[in-house]
């Protein structure tokens, strides 16, 4: 009657990377015309290295003022 | 209007969330599910060109489908930058999608993403073939260079078949673990294996031991295994959300 595992000892936190990547390349793509998708998403996609840089710059300046 | 994810019909949200631009997320169902949704002027959606924006865009994005994910058994998620006029155009959304909606659900319901990653930023690996081994002078030098690097490379070429083999075999002992998998796209070169997983949560005592098993046998040939999670459902809300005929 142990419990379940409720974690591996190999979880750790992921990185900004991880998440920015799942949220711009995954998840569903709907389309339609109903939809209007954020233009240039796709742009965005193939050059993730700009929104890492832009989103890490943003950090630091967060982590100035906090 | 922009919409973070699709969630069945009698979803209630836990607490208020505040979504992009502080705008609050509201729930907008046809009976049969229900859309994820805030208002949102069109100048407060960022250009793909401005990546600091966009950023913060994503962040919050994902920090409402993630708090939802609490509230819900299935959470379909919405890739980035989707927006749909107003409210009329949600509901013929939904209508139209109906069947494939609820597949979609179905996959993901009652289960949770994890991702598991292995690079080689363990310990030093063994038998990597560095400086060629220093060639001597005298008789006989020549070929014993030559044997000598080619026991070198021998090692090495066992070591990376050995490598790929314990790979190849975590990948079986996790698959066993989950209802799917998809394949990581990396873009780091240390990067050695990479995949995403539907586990059932009922199921993840199981997946993990069998995640740290697998770490522990890794980590003696220097790799190391991350895990990372939970995720909603992004890596297997790829469905295609086709439109359905109208009667």
């Amino acid at each position: 009657m142990t419990d379940g595992q409720l974690s591996s000892r190999y979880a750790g936190s992921s990185s900004l990377v991880d998440l920015l990547d799942r949220v711009i390349d995954r998840g569903a793509v709907v389309n339609g015309d109903v939809v209007i998708a954020l233009e240039g998403i796709d742009l965005i996609r193939l050059d993730l290295r700009l929104l890492i840089v832009g989103v890490a710059s943003r950090l630091e300046q967060h982590a100035r003022c906090s | 209007m922009w919409a973070y994810a699709v969630v069945p019909e009698r979803t209630r949200l836990a607490e208020p969330l505040r979504g992009l631009a502080d705008a609050p997320v509201q729930l907008l169902g046809d009976g049969s599910h229900a859309l994820l949704v805030s208002v949102v002027a069109s100048d407060a959606i960022a250009s793909a060109e401005d990546p600091h924006a966009l950023a913060a865009h994503a962040e919050r994005h994902h920090e409402v489908v993630r708090r939802v994910l609490d509230s819900a058994p299935a959470v379909l998620p919405f890739r980035l930058g989707t927006v749909l006029r107003d409210d009329a155009a949600a509901r013929v959304f939904l209508e139209r999608r109906r069947g494939s909606l609820q597949r979609a659900l179905r996959h993901v319901k009652d289960r949770r993403e994890w991702t598991v990653r292995v690079d080689r930023s363990g310990a030093q690996p063994r038998g990597e073939p560095t400086a060629s081994p220093p060639p001597r002078q005298g008789p006989g030098a020549g070929a014993a260079y030559l044997a000598a690097r080619r026991h070198q490379l021998t090692t090495a070429e066992t070591e990376r078949r050995e490598r790929a083999a314990l790979l190849h075999d975590v990948g079986l002992a996790l698959h066993e673990r989950v209802v799917d998998v998809a394949v990581g796209h990396e873009r780091d070169d240390a990067v050695v294996f990479a995949e995403h997983y539907l586990v059932e949560r009922a199921r993840e005592p199981e997946f993990f031991e069998t995640v740290d098993a697998c770490g522990d046998a890794l980590l003696e040939r220097g790799l190391t295994l991350r895990l990372t999670g939970p995720w909603p459902a992004y890596s297997f809300a790829r469905t295609s959300m086709v439109e359905e005929a109208h009667d």
